[in-house]
């Protein structure tokens, strides 16, 4: 979690990048890998990721001076620009999304020992997985692959806070009772 | 019912892999040449402004004089009409006068 002082300074170097846009390269720097595995999760393509986490950052630097301070971190913006540039992408490809999501990762998520995973297993989960909507899917996606908390899930999605973590607990709430297994799940 | 494609990946990627295409040169200069054509986009908007601005006041005036012209006609007809009503009363007086007096005179 970012501290207040942190988002505060990022916001000033954001401020900042609106007159000066060499300023904008630290922020650049800080957040590429991130958001470019963040896009990577929803394309699995890496030239298409590359496309996509440029345009990110030049509609990033592009509205620098529009973006309003609301508690959030600037990072919270990115992953927000760039989920929406995923959509426009679908939207205009007209084809299903694609979660790419690593192993080691969905591991993490559920609390099973090593012994325990089989391909059976695997399968049932991407099965499981593949059911759920493409909101859900994101919620998950944010919260447990990327780290967010409900605050910035419901602004990343521009949804309430409320709605995050709806989507959340059904979407935990069915994996537990399908794969009757427990899940890493803190419950902030 | 969801409408996606899920892949389980076995490796994470690698972060040379997407240092590969880190490039915050490139950025800028996409952020110069959108700067540019948007620059370029306000100008071609503004002179088309300008021009129908001209085009507006060039029809206002020609209007403008039409109208004019039209007054003047009718001020000129109105003028004849009122000379000819003149003309024609003056003429019909004397004609009820002459009428007033069978042996034509006064």
């Amino acid at each position: 979690m970012q501290s207040e002082d942190d988002i505060r300074k990022e916001y000033a170097i954001l401020e900042r990048s609106g007159k000066n846009p060499q300023a904008f390269g630290e922020l650049y720097e800080l957040y590429y890998d991130r958001i470019f595995n963040f896009i990577y999760r929803q394309t699995d393509d890496e030239e298409l990721t590359a496309d996509l986490c440029s345009q990110t950052f030049l509609n990033a630097l592009k509205n620098a001076n529009k973006f309003e301070f609301r508690g959030v971190p600037i990072s919270a913006w990115f992953y927000r620009i760039a989920s929406n540039e995923v959509n426009k992408h679908y939207r205009k490809i007209k084809k299903e999304k694609v979660f790419s999501i690593e192993e080691v990762l969905v591991k993490e998520l559920i609390e099973i020992s090593n012994d325990s995973w089989s391909d059976e297993l695997i399968q049932k989960l991407l099965d499981y997985m593949k059911e759920l909507p493409t909101d859900m899917l994101e919620v998950l996606q944010l919260r447990f692959f990327e780290d967010k908390d409900f605050k910035e899930i419901a602004y990343i999605l521009n949804i309430t806070e409320s709605g995050a973590k709806m989507r959340t607990y059904r979407a935990l709430d069915k994996l537990r009772k399908n794969f009757n297994m427990s899940i890493k799940y803190d419950g902030k | 019912m969801g409408s996606n494609e899920i892949r389980l990946r076995k490796q994470r990627l690698n972060p040379r892999q997407i240092a590969r295409h880190r490039d915050y040169s490139e950025l800028m200069r996409k952020h110069r040449r959108g700067l540019k054509t948007k620059q370029l986009l306000l100008v071609v908007v503004y002179i088309i402004v300008v021009l129908i601005l001209i085009l507006l006041s060039f029809i206002a005036i020609r209007l403008e004089k039409e109208r004019e012209k039209k007054i003047n006609s009718t001020d000129q007809w109105s003028d004849q009409t009122t000379s000819l009503l003149v003309d024609a009363s003056s003429s019909g007086v004397m004609n009820n006068k002459s009428m007033a007096s069978p042996t034509g005179l006064s």
